[in-house]
């Protein structure tokens, strides 16, 4: 079902919109929580979220890319119990290991000029990721936005593990230099 | 700030951009790209040319693919095709193709009009495909600098043969790692026709059943078998979203001389929630094409189907 179809089913309170939703987005939802949670019962709790979240948002709402619409959703959710489970554990698997390679981008704390609100630092990144090459832009969101190994994606793009961790380091590298540059971060960091 | 706060960042990324990144490799339709497709339209120096292909001597022309590896069934089977577009000096050509009755394999050549060498770490700003596949990076020709090559496979889940396609390609620019240049504005627009002869057999196949090392259960209903590759067509039981398909699919051919070759690919199928059972497909590709002759066996998650 096209995505304009199952937003008509939530604006007529049909509740088949959230049977054809996790039909057409529920196996890359659950991707996206259990990459960042890594564990089941999360996952599922989270991706079930989802589907309410959905549904009390559309109406208003009207989104015209469904899949990014609840991938968000998601991700957020994902995100915000991850930060409850935090001080117990950090997600683990590839969550783990995104945050410390985005880490080289801050390399320190200690020298960041301010604290930036999350608003301005999203803006930031959206831009960052709109003026990467398509190549370039596709890998890297596929790395810290769905949160997908080194191999998912060397496999997706027909292109080598080596080469996708190239591309991601150069890119993580362009990140830190435009992070700099904006005052996102000191020049010695 | 921390990484976490980083991390949470991506959540801003644009819709159209989380949205073409799930095309595999080069599907990406994106609407960025519709946009600058759009805006170069009036700046297109070239023609797109529509090339019919025929048949001819097409192995080294097909090299770059296979290495030159099984030159007899690459002649027998790809062809010649020789559409091109030349824009800002450069020329792209689409020198051959060879494919099966869902995949198909291109070899393009870009060349520098004026015979200068190609830059380095040149590639496509953007492009529009008309199938999931996949492209290599351009790599310029070690013995002459001013031409260079890449090439493509791409797959449906349907026959693909006799279908007039078009492929797009805009502005190329060089990536140092830090900053983008544009080398060549415009639009190289290929547009030709599918048409070699279908080496794909279907095998004779008395349906059975194969399971997966994730506990999913397949019934497979029919083999495509081509010297390019293995197309089949499943009954997925108790299909589970939460799984992901194929993960733990394993494919082997066995070769005439006992040697056993894993095979890698994938697949897809929609299902209702809570349907018990769907229609799924899979396609694994060969790294060289192999004769029919030689493939004696084929293994599905370890269920050996005899070829005769």
């Amino acid at each position: 079902m096209k995505d304009r179809d199952i937003v008509e089913l939530y604006w007529k309170r049909d509740q088949d919109a959230v049977v054809e939703s996790e039909k057409k987005y529920g196996a890359c939802c659950f991707s996206i929580a259990h990459n960042i949670l890594g564990c089941f019962e999360d996952t599922q709790e989270c991706v079930s979220d989802t589907w309410f979240h959905a549904w009390n948002s559309i109406p208003p709402k009207r989104p015209e890319r469904l899949g990014s619409f609840l991938y968000k959703i998601t991700r957020n959710l994902s995100l915000n119990r991850l930060r409850d489970l935090h001080t117990q554990k950090r997600g683990g698997g590839e969550c783990e290991l995104a945050l410390e390679e985005l880490s080289e981008c801050i390399a320190s704390t200690e020298n960041i000029e301010a604290q930036i609100e999350a608003q301005n630092l999203g803006e930031f990144i959206r831009l960052f990721v709109r003026k990467l090459p398509a190549r370039e832009g596709n890998i890297f969101v596929r790395r810290y936005f769905f949160t997908d190994s080194v191999a998912d994606i060397a496999k997706q793009y027909g292109l080598s593990e080596n080469n996708v961790m190239v591309i991601l380091s150069r890119t993580r590298k362009k990140l830190r230099i435009q992070l700099v540059k904006e005052g996102y971060l000191d020049e010695c960091t | 700030m921390n990484a976490l706060d980083l991390y949470d960042a991506f959540q801003a990324v644009d819709d159209d951009i989380l949205q073409r990144s799930q095309m595999k490799a080069r599907n990406s339709v994106a609407l960025k790209r519709i946009i600058a497709t759009a805006a170069c339209f009036l700046l297109i120096l070239g023609m797109a040319v529509t090339a019919e292909a025929t048949n001819g001597t097409v192995s080294n022309l097909l090299a770059p693919l296979f290495g030159g590896a099984q030159t007899e069934i690459v002649d027998e089977i790809g062809v010649p095709v020789g559409a091109s577009a030349s824009v800002n000096g450069y020329t792209l050509t689409l020198d051959a193709i060879i494919g099966d009755r869902y995949s198909v394999m291109m070899a393009y050549t870009l060349s520098r009009d004026d015979g200068h060498p190609v830059p380095e770490n040149i590639d496509f700003d953007s492009e529009e495909f008309w199938a999931s596949g996949y492209r290599t990076a351009i790599e310029i020709d070690e013995e002459n600098p001013s031409i260079a090559h890449f090439h493509e496979r791409s797959h449906r889940n349907e026959p693909i043969i006799g279908r007039i396609v078009t492929e797009s390609f805009t502005d190329l620019v060089i990536d140092n790692g830090e900053e983008e240049t544009v080398v060549a504005e415009g639009t190289w627009e290929i547009k030709y026709t599918l048409r070699y002869p279908d080496s794909t057999e279907k095998l004779p196949v008395k349906a059975f059943e194969v399971t997966d090392e994730s506990g999913q259960r397949y019934k497979v209903k029919s083999i495509m078998l081509s010297p390019l590759g293995i197309h089949l067509d499943m009954v997925l039981f108790e299909p589970d979203y939460t799984k992901v398909m194929y993960k733990n699919f394993k494919i082997s051919l066995i070769t005439a001389d006992g040697t056993e070759i894993d095979l890698e690919g994938g697949g897809g199928g929609g299902w209702r929630a809570g349907a018990k059972k769907a229609n799924v497909s899979y396609y694994a590709e060969f790294d060289a094409p192999i004769p029919r002759e030689d493939i004696k066996a084929i293994v599905i998650c370890g269920t050996t189907y005899e070829i005769h």
